[in-house]
């Protein structure tokens, strides 16, 4: 498959999954379905950030789901356009789309939120309690 | 037909990559070319289209990042680039520009081509 920087180069087997980072732990099932949206997860010490870009699919269009490790998104898009309309040039992918990506690390899944601007979808979900850093204190020595 | 200019798969962009949003063309029954361009991550703000002669050009940012680690990217960081030479008779000037969901819209009128309503002759009968 084509190497990362191209939001259509996605489409592919197991064997590119993890775009240009080379992550295994992102992983894009891609049987029936027909493209897979590009994504940019984030890591911080309270929050895992997942970031999918789905211009022009509104949230009526869209279903999340969160499974074990797994989080999925999955929908379908239309090209638009009148009755009469005659395309020229189409270069935007459409129709069902499928992206599954593997959480890497513990999250409270009864916590996450979802919100979509501009054409990017926004998942948060907060890491689980027992893997935020904590401090800890040393005791005295006697 | 709306030919490309400046692929930068071809080394045509001087000073710097950036990443060619996909885009849609069509044209309606009034003979107006539409152009959907995909511009995700991007803010009404950070859209930036020119036209300068008949070239039109298409410019999106993303407006933000986020907090954190980045431990996974298959979105590219570059902007948005992308310009269209309009045919000669394509109407510059009256181009419609919308804004949602990332996808830009652009309706380019035919030269000369006025909408209007036209009248129906006869009295209903």
């Amino acid at each position: 498959m084509r190497e990362g920087g191209n939001s259509r180069g996605h489409l592919g087997s197991e064997s590119d999954v993890g775009g240009t980072t080379g992550d295994r732990s992102v992983r894009c099932f891609l049987s029936e379905c027909g493209w897979a949206p590009p994504v940019d997860i984030y890591q911080s010490d309270t929050e895992l950030v997942v970031l999918v870009e789905l211009p022009g699919v509104d949230r009526e269009e869209m279903e999340l789901h969160i499974s074990g490790d797994y989080l999925t998104v999955s929908g379908s898009k239309g090209r638009g356009g009148a009755e009469g309309e005659v395309f020229r040039r189409m270069e935007r992918n459409t129709g069902s789309f499928e992206r599954s990506i593997r959480v890497p690390s513990p999250v409270d899944a009864s916590a996450a939120s979802a919100s979509l601007a501009e054409g990017v979808l926004r998942v948060v979900l907060p890491v689980a309690e027992e893997q935020k850093p904590r401090r800890l204190e040393i005791e005295k020595g006697s | 037909m709306m030919a490309r200019k400046g692929d930068p798969r071809r080394g045509e962009y001087p000073g710097g990559h950036s990443r060619i949003p996909a885009t849609d063309v069509s044209i309606d029954d009034s003979g107006s070319y539409l152009l959907r361009c995909e511009l995700p991550g991007v803010s009404r703000e950070g859209v930036d289209i020119t036209l300068s002669r008949n070239e039109l050009t298409i410019k999106g940012s993303r407006s933000q990042d986020e907090d954190g680690r980045l431990i996974v990217q298959e979105i590219p960081r570059e902007e948005f680039r992308r310009t269209f030479i309009l045919r000669d008779d394509l109407d510059g000037g009256g181009i419609e520009a919308k804004f949602d969901l990332g996808v830009l819209t652009l309706v380019i009128p035919r030269k000369g081509i006025k909408s209007q309503s036209i009248p129906i002759d006869g009295n209903g009968e």
